[in-house]
């Protein structure tokens, strides 16, 4: 009993310092430097409670080594008890993510996380709901009273917004079976600072992102997340990205490789299965997916354009050049020739306008060309005219969408409308998403426009966002974006300012 | 892929009569009749017909209309154009070139990351 009466007045002590220390902030995130950061961050030993975290961590250590040899040795219920007490008190993050999350105890792996001094310490409560996401996903039906459960945790924070509040977020939403938005969830924690996103709050996301892909047969992307020094490495990606490996074709992973990257990966006995089937593919390149088949080249231009067109309908996912490629087919096809052709035949027949034949069918090319005209069209040089006018219609309306999205943005920062946290990185992803559609779809020079819609105006909601709501990390990632488009196209305005501007505590 | 082309290609009247666009009006008229009279006797060869994209049901509405749209000249020349392709050339399906086993649903289920995929 002393020794309990011990643990909780050290507790109650160091909390009061604590309490002392962090006087005269607000509920949000404090204007000094001692912010809420993880612990996890590369700056964690700024944070003025390291010592006593330290002295805690020793004490409780002391405490429980000491409690549970007393109680082997006197076979003491009570020390042993006292002593497991004590344990959970050194590492309930710990025993929230490696135990009880993989318990799916939803509730009991928030609380115990919500006690952790160490990887949680300043990072609540994201940290806590993303462990207690977690669990959610460790259900086969996750109860909707245990996802709101969560969701009131997270949004009823009054800390600013970080890394692991976006990926609880994002496998809440895969929870409810919203994998389109996960996926953009989980992807935007990268749009943070590593310092309010490391990498035990990245890993999670790598990991659903590895797997969520691996289910969709998408190896491209698994090795693209294993292969990325962006995302943290784990057991579990290495042996994701050995997987896609051997699923891509390529030379490497040897069998043995993949048999090794399995043994050091956890859940070895469900993953033994398809490790092995992988094994018995043969290591040799698969013609990429995309790619359309040569046509017979006994086929005229037109039965050629007719045949890539159905081929190209097969593909699930064409891409640009697979597209660009047909309608420079029709192009041939539909040349001066097939007009004379046309013009001998509409005499045989007794009739008929060649001119009007040709026009129907480039209209009906031109429309199912339009919609199957990937986001992504840098690289595949100019464009034909049948997709043209497609691509050019496409970029106005996702310009027009930037422009009006922007402009809503700016309009809020103007009339002070705060929306909460959660909705305001949604906006931003939204805004991102947009941003970069309409990059992908043209060249330098829509590049350029792209970043004009955003340059001034995001700047100015991220300094409202930074200065009144104290939303640090979200209005730095906003600053690091403008940063980094004002450097790839030679803004050095822009430049210096976000740059300047970024720099400024989290 | 809008349905306007494919459908244009899948249904072109020159494929649901079985008749070159070489052939002539006589021809055409000929071969739906015959099929027509199939047609009414249910005989099992003339209930269904090729195109570039596999088998299709053909049906009296179907070669009535095809005869009608092959009638017309200003017609016939679009629907030439977009018989181009042999019903003998097979169109590789890209769907099948991605084989089940190189998806694997129960990753997220293995790994701790939601119920296994359907679908």
């Amino acid at each position: 009993m002393p020794v309990a009466g011990i643990i909780v007045a050290i507790i109650f002590v160091i909390r009061a310092l604590n309490g002392a220390q962090n006087k005269g902030s607000s509920g949000t995130t404090p204007a000094a430097a001692a912010v809420p950061i993880s612990r996890g961050s590369s700056t964690f030993w700024q944070d003025s409670d390291t010592g006593g975290t330290v002295v805690l961590s020793l004490i409780l250590f002391g405490v429980a080594s000491g409690l549970i040899t007393v109680a082997f040795e006197t076979a003491s219920v009570v020390s042993l008890g006292f002593g497991f007490l004590a344990a959970y008190l050194l590492l309930p993050a710990w025993i929230a993510r490696s135990i009880l999350a993989p318990l799916g105890l939803v509730r009991l792996a928030y609380l115990t996380a919500s006690l952790s001094r160490v990887e949680w310490r300043r990072d609540k409560p994201g940290g806590p709901a993303l462990v207690a996401a977690w669990a959610l996903a460790q259900q086969d039906a996750p109860s909707p009273s245990a996802i709101a459960w969560v969701e009131k945790k997270l949004t009823s924070s009054r800390r600013a917004l970080q890394g692991s509040g976006v990926v609880a977020y994002g496998l809440l939403e895969a929870a409810k079976g919203r994998h389109d938005s996960a996926r953009d969830w989980l992807d935007s924690v990268l749009f943070f600072d590593p310092r309010v996103a490391p990498p035990q709050v990245r890993v999670f996301a790598a990991e659903w992102l590895a797997t969520d892909a691996a289910a969709r047969g998408d190896w491209k992307r698994v090795k693209e997340i294993a292969d990325s020094r962006k995302w943290p490495r784990s057991s579990t990606l290495t042996l994701l990205g050995a997987l896609a490996g051997r699923m891509l074709g390529e030379r490497l992973p040897t069998n043995l490789g993949l048999w090794w990257w399995w043994l050091l990966a956890p859940r070895r006995p469900w993953t033994w299965g398809f490790v092995r089937a992988a094994v018995a593919l043969p290591s040799k390149p698969r013609a990429p997916e995309a790619s359309l088949p040569a046509p017979p080249s006994a086929l005229d231009a037109m039965g050629k354009a007719t045949f890539l067109t159905m081929a190209l309908k097969s593909q699930t996912a064409p891409n640009a050049h697979a597209v660009v490629e047909v309608a420079r087919a029709w192009e041939a096809a539909l040349n001066a020739d097939v007009r004379s052709k046309l013009f001998a035949r509409s005499t045989l027949i007794g009739g008929g306008e060649p001119d009007d034949a040709v026009r129907e069918v480039r209209e009906l090319v031109e429309q199912a060309l339009a919609p199957l005209l990937p986001a992504k069209l840098k690289g595949v040089g100019e464009l034909p005219a049948l997709v043209e006018s497609a691509a050019q219609g496409r970029k106005d309306t996702l310009y027009r969408e930037l422009e009006d999205r922007m402009t809503r943005m700016e309009s809020r920062k103007v009339e002070q409308r705060e929306l909460p946290q959660l909705e305001e990185w949604r906006e931003y992803i939204a805004l991102r998403k947009l941003y970069r559609e309409a990059i992908e779809a043209g060249n330098e020079a829509d590049h350029s426009l792209a970043h004009s819609v955003i340059r001034d105006k995001l700047v100015n909601v991220a300094v409202w966002l930074y200065n009144q709501r104290l939303e640090k990390p979200v209005a730095n990632a906003m600053f690091r974006l403008l940063e980094a488009e004002a450097f790839a196209l030679g803004d050095s305005d822009s430049e210096k300012l976000n740059k300047k501007n970024a720099a400024c505590d989290l | 892929m809008a349905q306007g082309l494919f459908d244009r290609i899948a249904e072109n009247p020159f494929y649901v009569l079985g008749v070159a666009t070489t052939a002539t009006r006589t021809d055409i008229e000929r071969e739906g009749s015959k099929l027509l009279s199939m047609l009414q006797l249910g005989l099992k060869e003339s209930k269904v017909y090729r195109s570039p994209v596999g088998e299709h049901p053909r049906t009296e509405e179907a070669v009535r209309a095809a005869m009608a749209e092959l009638r017309d000249p200003k017609r016939r020349l679009v629907h030439e154009l977009l018989a181009a392709l042999p019903t003998t050339t097979p169109v590789p399906d890209a769907k099948s070139s991605t084989p089940a086993e190189l998806k694997w649903p129960r990753a997220p289920l293995v790994f701790g990351y939601g119920p296994e995929r359907k679908g």
